[in-house]
Parts: structure tokens; C-alpha cells; sequence
């Protein structure tokens, strides 16, 4: 079962890096491996389930309350995914001022803040019986707690400006400067004494733990490109009724005048 | 299953704001939609 396992893991990584490079050479279009990543990450998430609720042993410290591992650190791995996208586009824009690029980062930093959510949640509900509290000003927790802050600001920011260039341009400089705070949450852990786990590696837990959580992460990751793909042709789709909406504003006078 | 309250609280909490925010995208897509076609609309009325 572990053999196969892996290798349908390794299958599915496959499968998530061959489309993400013709997306990005441009010999698939965003809608098509949306629901490519769409359906194989139901797959994914079942197996996920099956293996990580079910199959896999419990831990012997905490016992069952460990398998909310197994939706914790996915959400933790959409969060990276999607705000890394953000600071990649960000920094594309600003290079091309191609506005396709700042579509791309405000999709990518928006669903990365819903995994950011998920991640925080469960992260609180996971320290209750754990720690004894659903939140401490740890380090870790603290520099968590306001990179989403950062990041939702992006977006609070997106939605009051109303010049496009202008709004693509500073919510691109958020994007930059918010993206200092991903490696002080991810080394928080190594920098201070946090009451915080550092992190694991498959040497250090149960093979049978590692699978279901290497599935759960691939199809965590699925799902952040499906939802990411729809969430880019949605801006898409606002950009071009913001430009119809400033066309027809110039229109106006000269058919009422006319 | 031990503590499975919190189990199911996490995976719970998880679903319905993966769901919801998917449903939600869905939503948003339908109304730009016809939007877009209503200024498309105006605009060939315009012209």
C-alpha cells in the first residue's frame, strides 16, 4: 500500500508540474487546467482523507488529535503557495507593466488568504488540547498573525483604488514588502523558543504519517491552482467591465451632446 | 476516536471555508459576467 501510495503521489507532483509549465508556456489556457487540477484534486483529497483519518497510525503523544496535521500544514503549504505567486507576479509587473501579472498576484494572494484562514484556524482548534489555549502571542503564531494582516491590507488596499495602473502598481509594492514576513514565519520557529513544533521531516515521522500528508499537500495544492485559475479569469473578466465601464464614461458626453 | 470533537471541528471549519470561498468564486463569476455582456450591450448601442 506505501509503495503504491508514493507512487501515485509522485504520479500527481508529475501531474502538477507538467501543467503548471505548459501554463506558463502557454499551450494550455488557465480554464482547462483549472478543471484539470479541479478534478484530480478531488481524487486527491479522497485519498488524503481515506489515508490520513483512517489508514494511518496514531501518534503516540498526542494520540488521534494529531490528524488535524493532515489539514493544517496543506493549508500552511496554499498559504506559501499563493503569496510566493503574488511576490513573483508583483515583481513581473512592476518589470512589464503587463496587467495580466497583476491579475495573477491578486488571485494568488487572495486564495492564498483563505488558506491563511483555514491554517490559523485549525492551527487554534489543533492548540486547545495540545497546548491547553486556542492562542498564544508566540512568535511563530504572532508573525503568522501579521502576515495576514499584510496581506489582507493588500486587498483592502485593491479595493479602494480606483485607477487601475495606479492600484496595480502600489498593491505591487505590498505584495513585496509583505512577502518579508514568509521566511521570519517560517524560521520563527529556529529563531526563537517558541512553544510552536520546528518542523518535521519524513526521517522523523512514521511513513505511514508521511503519505497521507504528502497526498493532503498535492491536493491542498490542487485545489489553490484550481481555485487560483478561477479566481484569475474572474479578475480578468472585472478588468475588462472596469475598461468597458471608463470606455462608455468617454462615450457618454459626445452621444448626449451629439 | 479521542478528542474527535476537534477532529471534526477542524476538518468541519476547513471544508465550509473552501467550499464557501469556491461557491462564492462561482457567484462572482455568473454577475462579472453578465455584466460584461450588459456593457457590451451599451457599447454597441453606442456606437
Amino acid at each position: 500500500m506505501l509503495r503504491i501510495g508514493m507512487l501515485l503521489v509522485y504520479a500527481l507532483l508529475a501531474l502538477v508540474g507538467v501543467t503548471w509549465i505548459m501554463l506558463f508556456m502557454r499551450r494550455i489556457t488557465a480554464e482547462k487546467v483549472g478543471k484539470i487540477w479541479g478534478i484530480t484534486a478531488i481524487v486527491a483529497l479522497a485519498l488524503g482523507l481515506y489515508w490520513g483519518l483512517l489508514w494511518a497510525p496514531p501518534d503516540v503523544l498526542m494520540g488521534d488529535v494529531y490528524r488535524i496535521m493532515y489539514v493544517h500544514f496543506p493549508s500552511w503549504v496554499g498559504t506559501f503557495a499563493g503569496y510566493l505567486a503574488g511576490f513573483i507576479c508583483s515583481l513581473i509587473y512592476l518589470r512589464t507593466r503587463n496587467m495580466s501579472f497583476d491579475s495573477w498576484a491578486n488571485a494568488a494572494i487572495e486564495v492564498g488568504l483563505v488558506f491563511n484562514a483555514t491554517g490559523l484556524i485549525t492551527g487554534s482548534i489543533w492548540g486547545r488540547p495540545t497546548w491547553g489555549v486556542w492562542w498564544t502571542w508566540d512568535p511563530r503564531l504572532t508573525w503568522v498573525a501579521i502576515m495576514a494582516v499584510t496581506f489582507a491590507g493588500y486587498l483592502v488596499l485593491r479595493a479602494f483604488m480606483e485607477d487601475p495602473e495606479g492600484r496595480a502598481r502600489s498593491s505591487a509594492a505590498v505584495a513585496i514588502v509583505g512577502f518579508a514576513t514568509l521566511p521570519i514565519v517560517y524560521f520563527s520557529v529556529r529563531w526563537w523558543r517558541t512553544l510552536h513544533q520546528p518542523q518535521s521531516s519524513p526521517e522523523t515521522i512514521d511513513p505511514q504519517m508521511v503519505l497521507p500528508l504528502r497526498t493532503m499537500m498535492i491536493a491542498f495544492l490542487l485545489v489553490f491552482g484550481y481555485l487560483l485559475t478561477r479566481r484569475y479569469m474572474l479578475a480578468r473578466i472585472e478588468s475588462e467591465v472596469e475598461l468597458a465601464a471608463l470606455t462608455l464614461d468617454e462615450l457618454e458626453p459626445e452621444v448626449t451632446g451629439g | 476516536m479521542a478528542n474527535a470533537g476537534y477532529i471534526i471541528a477542524a476538518y468541519g471549519i476547513t471544508a465550509i471555508v473552501v467550499v464557501g470561498y469556491t461557491l462564492m468564486l462561482w457567484k462572482r463569476m455568473a454577475r462579472a459576467r453578465a455584466e460584461l455582456e450588459l456593457q457590451e450591450g451599451r457599447d454597441r448601442g453606442n456606437a
